[in-house]
């Protein structure tokens, strides 16, 4: 039966385009995350991870609110899994990239596209660590920067991730602006 | 007689039947290595591809995350709605 599958012309090629075609799709659909992981296993040490590494400590102001340690997550746009994760110690930022950025438990993830990172990245060794806020605030109201927080608004809070989203002009889905105030405990109009 | 029975029964046996004749195609015709690679190529793409997905997919960042919302200056908004959510803010 199979052999006489195999010697059938047709119904092999129906067959393996009946199979291709999906597997086509999922490459298309999941290519950001499995070029990442495709990345991770065989670059060694990650190019990615020690820039993102370079510009976290050129720009530490940006995360100044956050205590040590604590958790970022950077994903380039199309990564659903993958991402690069920021760890802030008291010696500084170390990044890495990861199979499952999730596993990183990080309070934020910055979503980038393509615009996003080569504005915050070309040259960004030679520019005044304070144009952070700008880049960052025009990257968000012109929408290559996406923020993913965490649900727990109280982790949020106490990580002081809130502040950090805050200071770059944003706030979680779901919470107004009144609400962050009172939680960061600043006066009310 | 004895022996004209037995020719006959011979005769009988040596005629090619349909299961004869299948046998033969099974011993002589062996299918292409090409077809059965590119059946399994195209099985082990798509099942690879798909486990893949799905682990990807059910790891995803946006599955335990909500979108932070642009808060004062968003694409879209009119000059009031961005006044009036400065205010807001402020």
């Amino acid at each position: 039966m199979f052999r006489r599958f195999l010697l059938n012309t047709p119904a092999l090629v129906l067959a393996s385009i009946l199979l291709i075609v999906p597997a086509g799709l999922e490459m298309w659909a999941f290519y950001p995350d499995f070029a990442s992981w495709t990345r991770i296993l065989l670059q060694r040490p990650d190019p990615r991870a020690e820039l993102w590494q370079r510009w976290a400590n050129h720009y530490e102001g940006l995360f100044g609110m956050l205590p040590s340690p604590a958790s970022v997550g950077i994903q380039y746009q199309g990564e659903r899994a993958a991402g690069i994760s920021l760890q802030k110690s008291q010696a500084g930022f170390t990044a890495s990239s990861r199979f499952v950025l999730a596993q990183s438990r990080p309070g934020i993830v910055f979503t980038l596209d393509k615009s996003a990172r080569e504005q915050l990245l070309n040259g960004f060794e030679s520019r005044p660590p304070g144009d952070i806020w700008a880049l960052m605030k025009s990257g968000l109201y012109a929408g290559h920067i996406h923020i993913w927080n965490d649900t727990d608004m109280d982790r949020l809070d106490r990580g002081g991730y809130l502040l950090l989203m805050r200071a770059i002009d944003t706030h979680p889905d779901g919470l107004d602006w009144k609400t962050v105030k009172q939680k960061l405990g600043e006066p009310a109009n | 007689m004895k022996l004209s029975n037995e020719t006959s029964r011979d005769s009988e046996l040596q005629k090619p039947t349909d299961l004869d004749g299948e046998i033969y195609v099974r011993l002589t015709t062996k299918p292409a290595n090409w077809r059965l690679f590119l059946l399994l190529s195209a099985l082990m793409l798509s099942v690879g591809g798909g486990v893949l997905a799905a682990v990807a997919q059910l790891n995803a960042v946006p599955g335990s995350k909500k979108y932070a919302q642009c808060a004062t200056e968003c694409p879209g908004m009119t000059t009031a709605q961005k006044a009036a959510a400065q205010a807001q803010k402020r």
